[in-house]
């Protein structure tokens, strides 16, 4: 809807220049790619991890989960401590008389996509994987097919299932890529969409091109939806779950998915370390404002987490499910300027700023509930639909007491992503936030333009660890109540 | 003849102690609460669990020592064992190979398959298609075409009603005697095992043990069983 | 007795608040933080003006431009000259009303509209410790080691990315797509911000960075780190100034001309070297801060005014990122 309050208040001439094409062609290449490696990293680790059942599994799942909140420029800084010109691999490279690599280009925004992205695919596929009935993997057994065929018959049909709407979800987090995209582009030849509409909007005050450009973005955005939605088979309606019974009694496969685990654990958690290594010696010496801060993140996260539970649980069916993934397309540049102009008229936006700041960080964060949450209610509704209707409940009584409660687990999950993805939240808050009510990602930027880098590393590291706290605790309280 | 000694199955704080047994040509009704651990005797046979000791032997060939595939034993389970998204039958002609495109013998012994359970014309249709009752004799097919010598059911005609329960359970009992396999059939219903049942074992939480004819087993319930049968 | 005391005292109190008129001020983020000028100037300001001020963050031009006459700003801070031909088209501001004379401006202010406040010259910041030579020109940039690489902004998305973009097109002219041409391969990346920039420099990832030449005084002053140095370049260099301007529609016209007076005065300018780090407009050298007198500066200045700036600069960004792009 701010798109459409953009693009009626700017005008009909559509006036693209050569940069503009460019930044399109660009962006939508580096969205396509940086899905397809996030989800194809994501399904061997994934199956790794649904199929081996270690000590502190969950627990690592949920660290894992760490890369997907935090704000960008903290991660990226983060990333470039490992892979950066002077990071540890070239280090290491370097004394061992070898070549360093570039991370600037292509490769380097990719790297840093597929370290944003794994996290949320591999998360919607580890309970896709547990969707699979165990007594597919044993009748396959039994059947003694090959390995070959009991992937092709027992897993692929899962994948097909959930793969073509991770994929889209994260190419349209991508499109809308900015920062990342020019720092690690290493140029304007890395021009996003984005940035165009930043341009256009900041420095032109061109309105009328922001809002095409925008309506580009979604453009895209719809596309790769649809996509998704036609390519998604209607098989897999199952509950997600870890299973804890091995599938695979083979010793070296083991072996193999444990030492993926390792690897791509080691390649998320060694640049968060790095995050926690740079700040760690500031976080002592922190002033208080920048524990304010901190307290106004929760706060505000808090009102967030519950407000997006709703309205997830509101549009929870598939036409609900691609609105919200719409809403991700959005440029948040454009989101709060679109916002902005339609408000404005009515009330002075400044003044419900921290209302808008809730909202939006609840709508945003809708289409990850709903990828957790819909296979679940979908899978409810089929078993207890027919139950609950002789029984004569009505739609209310059913959510209320069939589905819900089988919800949980998922809800758990979705409450402490909201709580940390808005703790972390950085592009809404800017636009309308002030420096009174400063949460820390705001705080931190403050510190970052005002020379001030080691403090903001400290901070960093407490943005970090709240993060870290919501997820763990809540990815836990959703698995005890878990009415299995 | 398979041979259970020293038997113990489970895990954690619910192991089950099976006395020595030896199980004949036949079918056995194994009946016991919920959660007692029929379905994991079953799996402990199948080798889809670990037993925590003891020895199974089939024609004195070690059990234990073999991968599930190479076990002379063939399962059903309560739901799922039919491919939703291949045809009936691809579903069974798994038994025999993965590949798409079979020998015309291979066709043939599919065929036959679906012949003697009554499911003639049906290969090109896809499981959700399908009945509950046909989609049970479907899987029939497919434990007919496996041609093992040992025959595991967790319940899996569970979901059907009482008519046509029977009539698996029946068909059951015809294919076991056709190819003398040892059947070991997981039940709630005394009335299915006094139906096709030779003889009866009864597992609590903490034994399994082989009560011998179904009859005589059903008539002088043990103590440990009678809040069960009630 | 007591309590009516108290409830009457509140109640005068509350009375006075509302009284209070507010100044608005729309300021840039780090300008109104914590760290920056802001509240400084504001715990200064409001002894003597018998008002509440109020900064609001935010992206100044776009904001006021959406706002249009129903703004409630009555000064804004922080705008800078490769952008002050837009704003005043808007014709939002109103004229300053100080003596430009008293500038102490490395060129002649002739704006009435537009106030500077502070300053600094564009330049390259680089380390010291890994840099066997420093940079005296731009073509010793070109000429750097090929282990040593510079980063830079955007133009089209941060405003000191502009101003390098303007300085070079003024140094080089028409050689200016050849230049960046040339520079290319040096050039790490660029970001989209001085924040991220100058964040790639301090971690190392960069060993030059583009940045004012009073920047190495924040290390100097509160990291007592002396590594850090900016680059003079014998070509001259292009100075930044961030302005500050009345709004017309202002609903308190006497207090926002009382701040512009403000603005020119020695308490407000004394505040400005060590929160945001560049030269008070209002001051000349033997007024400023040691540290800040000692760093070194150009010896020439050259400058685009605004108008030259507006027509230059499509031009000249697309002449750079046609030359980086390749």
């Amino acid at each position: 809807m701010p798109i459409l309050g953009l693009a009626v208040y700017g005008g009909e001439d559509l006036n693209f220049t050569a940069s503009d094409i460019a930044a399109i062609r660009f962006t939508v290449l580096q969205a396509i790619l940086s899905a397809v490696s996030s989800v194809a990293v994501a399904i061997p680790t994934s199956r790794a991890l649904a199929r081996q059942n270690f000590k502190g599994r969950e627990v690592l799942i949920s660290i894992l989960s760490a890369p997907f909140i935090l704000p960008v420029i903290i991660a990226i800084s983060g990333v470039l401590f490992i892979f950066g010109r002077e990071g540890m691999i070239n280090q290491l490279l370097g004394s061992l008389g070898q070549e360093s690599v570039s991370v600037y280009g292509l490769s380097g925004i990719l790297l840093v996509h597929v370290f944003f992205n794994l996290p949320l695919a591999i998360r919607i596929l580890l309970f896709g994987w547990g969707a699979i009935p165990i007594e597919h993997h044993r009748v396959a057994r039994g059947l003694n097919l090959n390995a070959w065929a009991r992937f092709k018959i027992v897993e692929l049909p899962m994948l097909l299932f959930r793969v073509p709407s991770a994929t889209a979800i994260i190419f349209v987090i991508c499109l809308s890529s900015f920062a990342v995209a020019l720092l690690l582009g290493g140029g304007p030849r890395a021009t996003t969409v984005e940035l165009a509409i930043y341009q256009a909007f900041r420095f032109d005050f061109d309105i009328a091109k922001a809002g095409q450009l925008a309506l580009v973005q979604t453009g895209f955005a719809t596309v790769a939806i649809i996509i998704s939605l036609a390519v998604m088979k209607r098989l897999d309606v199952g509950i997600g779950y870890l299973p804890t019974e091995p599938m695979v009694d083979s010793r070296t496969m083991r072996v193999i998915d444990l030492g993926m685990i390792m690897m791509v654990s080691i390649f998320m958690l060694a640049p968060i370390l790095a995050v926690i290594y740079r700040g760690l010696p500031h976080l002592i010496a922190l002033p208080t404002s920048v524990w304010n801060a901190a307290a106004t993140s929760v706060f505000i996260a808090m009102p967030s987490a519950v407000c997006c539970i709703f309205i997830a649980l509101f549009l929870a069916h598939r036409l609900g499910e691609s609105i919200s993934i719409l809403a991700l397309s959005i440029s948040p540049l454009v989101l709060g300027v679109g916002l902005f102009v339609i408000i404005r008229p009515y009330i002075n936006p400044f003044d419900v700023t921290l209302l808008i700041v809730v909202l939006l960080n609840a709508v945003l964060a809708v289409p990850f509930t709903l990828r957790l949450i819909l296979p679940e209610i979908e899978k409810t509704r089929s078993d207890f639909g027919y139950l609950s209707r002789t029984m004569r409940m009505t739609a209310w009584g059913m959510w209320v007491w069939v589905i819900l409660p089988r919800l949980f687990r998922q809800l758990g999950f979705s409450f402490g992503l909201t709580l940390a993805l808005s703790l972390g939240d950085l592009g809404v808050i800017v636009l309308f936030g002030s420096p009174e009510n400063a949460t820390l990602p705001y705080l931190i930027m403050q510190l970052r333009t005002g020379y001030r880098l080691d403090t903001a590393a400290g901070a960093s590291v407490l943005l970090l660890i709240m993060c870290l706290i919501s997820i763990v605790i809540f990815d836990g309280l959703g698995r005890r109540y878990a009415k299995y | 003849m398979l041979n259970i000694k020293n038997l113990k199955f489970g895990h954690g704080s619910h192991i089950v102690v099976a006395e020595n047994a030896a199980f004949g040509g036949g079918i056995y009704g194994v009946i016991g609460p919920s959660g007692s651990g029929k379905s994991t005797f079953l799996n402990t046979l199948a080798g889809f669990h670990n037993c925590e000791s003891g020895s199974i032997t089939f024609d004195d060939q070690d059990l234990l020592t073999q991968r599930v595939e190479d076990r002379p034993i063939a399962m059903l389970f309560q739901s799922s064992n039919l491919f939703p998204h291949l045809t009936i039958f691809r579903n069974i002609a798994l038994a025999m190979t993965s590949r798409r495109w079979l020998t015309k013998s291979q066709r043939q012994h599919v065929g036959d398959a679906l012949d003697r359970v009554g499911l003639s014309g049906f290969e090109n249709r896809k499981p959700g298609e399908l009945s509950g009752g046909q989609q049970s004799r479907a899987t029939l097919a497919r434990v007919l075409l496996q041609k093992k010598s040992i025959l595991l059911l967790d319940e899996p005609f569970a979901a059907l009603g009482p008519a046509m329960r029977n009539e698996m359970l029946d068909l059951v009992k015809e294919i076991a005697e056709t190819d003398n396999q040892i059947v070991f059939l997981v039940t709630h219903s005394p009335d299915d095992a006094l139906r096709i049942c030779d003889q009866t074992i009864f597992v609590t939480n903490k034994r399994l043990w082989l009560a011998g004819d179904t009859k005589n087993a059903l008539q002088n319930i043990p103590s440990e069983m009678q809040d069960y049968f009630g | 007795m007591k309590n009516t005391l108290l409830i009457s005292t509140m109640l005068s109190a509350t009375a006075a608040l509302a009284e209070t008129p507010v100044l608005t001020v729309y300021a840039p983020d780090y300008f109104a933080s914590e760290w920056g000028p802001g509240p400084a100037i504001e715990a200064e300001f409001e002894k003597t003006c018998g008002c509440d001020l109020q900064f609001s963050a935010g992206d100044l031009l776009p904001r006021i431009m959406l706002e249009g006459s129903s703004t409630d700003a009555d000064i804004v801070i922080g705008l800078n000259t490769d952008v002050t031909k837009k704003a005043r088209e808007t014709g939002l501001f109103a004229e300053h009303g100080q003596k430009n004379a008293d500038l102490k401006l490395p060129i002649e202010w002739m704006d009435g509209t537009f106030l500077p406040f502070d300053w600094a010259y564009v330049s390259f910041v680089y380390n010291a410790d890994k840099m066997s030579a420093m940079p005296t020109s731009f073509e010793d940039l070109v000429n750097l080691p090929a282990d040593q690489k510079i980063v830079i902004q955007d133009p089209r998305s941060s405003i000191s990315g502009l101003a390098l973009v303007l300085w070079v097109k003024a140094v080089y002219g028409d050689k200016a797509a050849d230049y960046w041409t040339r520079l290319s391969p040096n050039i790490l990346t660029v970001t989209s911000g001085w924040s991220e920039a100058y964040g790639l420099f301090t971690e190392g990832e960069a060993d030059v960075v583009l940045s004012f030449n009073t920047s190495p005084s924040y290390h100097i002053v509160a990291e007592e780190d002396e590594t850090k140095k900016a680059a003079i370049f014998e070509e001259g260099h292009y100075p930044y100034f961030e302005l500050a301007a009345k709004v017309s529609s202002t609903d308190v016209p006497d207090i926002a001309d009382a701040f512009m007076d403000f603005v020119m005065s020695s308490e407000f300018q004394s505040i400005i070297p060590f929160t945001n780090w560049s030269y008070p407009a209002a001051q000349s050298s033997d007024e400023w801060p040691e540290v800040f007198a000692n760093l070194p500066a150009p010896a020439k200045t050259i400058y685009f005014d605004e108008q030259q700036a507006a027509d230059l600069r499509n031009s000249a960004v697309e002449e750079w990122r046609n030359a980086l792009s390749k």
